[in-house]
């Protein structure tokens, strides 16, 4: 009868009042009973989720006139900075325009990509940002990809390039990049779980938060090995990229231009020839999605998760 | 219990981050529901959208470690209950806690029995018949594992009244379990 988190004396009593709650008398059964969590079912949790997640979204209701007050004394300073921002922004588009075109291109390479040679060395060359943050942008490219085990390697890599106690982060992904080797097809929640982790990682790091970036990793870490003991085929309505051949649950990966990102080698196909039945696939996976209430972009989960 | 990745769930929760809800809902929804069903709420599910709507708009004020805001939710979860209390007292509709049995939901999904010969609903309709305070203390105590200077706040009682409930309440419902029914 030791669950309930004691607090010393303050506990006392109550363990002295269920010492004779024992599993097999009646009040202790009923204790035990009571505690067991009820179950919620799948649709009114998602339902729950999705209003949750719209609620953090549109931010606090109430204190809406104290916002407002800070909002206005932050503007005297405010325009300080947009003027500063300005000329930084002005400073990056000319450099923009003397890189030219490839490197904006190349810049949203992923790793095994044609192009992403010429970004990495545009980065050692110091023309573009380059950087822990990229690579993390770069490891949800991969997968979204259904490139987890790359993905989670490339972003374990970056980190642990930082040190600065960023190792117990950098050691998460690189075990869970080396159990994740196996698969090659995720559930379309876990890489939307998965990618807004990194995201929530590079925030973290701006941020210079190195114990929640640290337990973020973590957490992805649990997340992938939870995915992975789950069983094969979650993607069984997953349709096949014909240019590429990777699965792809929304064709995301391939919209709206011409050539498949997952496949660009393949050159300019037919834009809407390139999906194996575009229309019938896309609108199969729209309906499987939990029937996507009102979730927007990254709600459309439910939340089973496989938590 | 999430445990040591809390405060990166936390974190996320803050900004709106899907993984980090789905984590917070999976963990504490069950017992929250139980919790409400227990005090015998007429819409239980719908309470239970309440408090975590109610917790998502607030999060941002929160910061806390994880039994702070397990002690937070459960605060709300409260705080609904209670509304509920007014709302039909106001309408004369069940003047008295006594009469709340009458209408509490059978909650079918619940018979997951944990070894006893007692269903939930039934042990939930013993509640009932405790007093309000009694059954605060108790249900906070054992569905939701507050501490005593926890439930103490939220009930904004002295601990020491929170104990003499809560014997009290465990007293009276061993003594209802020993009549058969």
């Amino acid at each position: 009868m030791s669950t309930l988190n004691g607090n010393d004396g303050e506990m006392e009593h109550f363990d002295e009042i269920l010492e004779d709650a024992e599993p097999g008398t009646p009040l202790g059964d009923a204790v035990a009973q009571l505690r067991t969590p009820a179950t919620v079912n799948e649709s009114t949790a998602s339902n729950h989720i999705a209003a949750a997640l719209g609620a953090v979204r549109l931010g606090p209701t109430h204190d809406r006139a104290s916002r407002r007050y800070r909002w206005r004394r932050r503007t005297v300073f405010g325009t300080a900075l947009t003027a500063i921002a300005t000329k930084v922004l002005a400073a990056s588009v000319a450099l923009a325009a003397v890189t030219g075109g490839v490197g904006v291109v190349a810049n949203s390479a992923a790793p095994g990509d044609p192009l992403y040679g010429v970004d990495t060395f545009m980065e050692k060359v110091g023309l573009m940002n380059g950087g822990t943050q990229e690579r993390l942008e770069e490891a949800e490219r991969l997968i979204i990809r259904n490139r987890v085990s790359e993905g989670l390697e490339l972003a374990g890599n970056a980190i642990g390039a930082l040190r600065d106690g960023y190792e117990p982060a950098a050691a998460a992904l690189e075990q869970a990049a080396l159990q994740a080797q196996t698969k090659t097809q995720t559930s379309e929640q876990y890489r939307a779980d998965a990618t807004e982790m990194l995201r929530t990682m590079t925030r973290q790091m701006e941020e210079k938060q190195i114990n929640l970036v640290n337990e973020t990793a973590e957490q992805l870490r649990v997340t992938t090995r939870q995915m992975l003991n789950q069983p094969e085929s979650i993607d069984d309505t997953s349709t096949t990229c014909v240019g590429c051949g990777t699965p792809s649950t929304t064709c995301a990966d391939c919209t709206p231009s011409t050539t498949c990102v997952g496949c660009s080698d393949q050159g300019s196909g037919s834009g809407d020839g390139h999906h194996g039945g575009d229309d019938t696939g896309g609108s199969d996976n729209s309906g499987g999605n939990t029937g996507g209430d009102t979730g927007g972009d990254t709600s459309g989960g439910n939340g089973g998760g496989g938590h | 219990m999430i445990g040591p990745g809390f405060n990166s769930v936390l974190d996320a929760a803050k900004t709106g981050a899907d993984w980090a809800w789905s984590a917070l809902y999976n963990d504490l929804s069950g017992q929250v529901l139980g919790y409400l069903r227990a005090h015998g709420a007429r819409e239980p599910e719908d309470r239970l959208g309440d408090v975590f709507l109610q917790l998502a708009r607030n999060i941002s004020s929160f910061d806390g470690d994880e039994g702070a805001f397990r002690s937070w939710v459960f605060m709300i979860a409260h705080h609904r209950v209670i509304d509920e209390r007014r709302r039909l007292f106001r309408r004369h509709e069940h003047p008295t806690d006594d009469n709340l049995d009458s209408v509490a939901e059978p909650a079918p999904s619940a018979e997951d029995e944990a070894g006893s010969n007692l269903s939930t609903d039934e042990i939930h309709e013993m509640l009932q018949e405790l007093s309000s305070a009694q059954r605060d203390v108790l249900t906070l105590r054992i569905i939701a594992g507050l501490t005593v200077p926890e439930i103490s706040v939220i009930l904004r009682k002295r601990p020491g009244a929170v104990k003499a409930l809560q014997r009290r309440g465990l007293d009276a419902l061993r003594r209802k379990l020993s009549v058969p029914l």
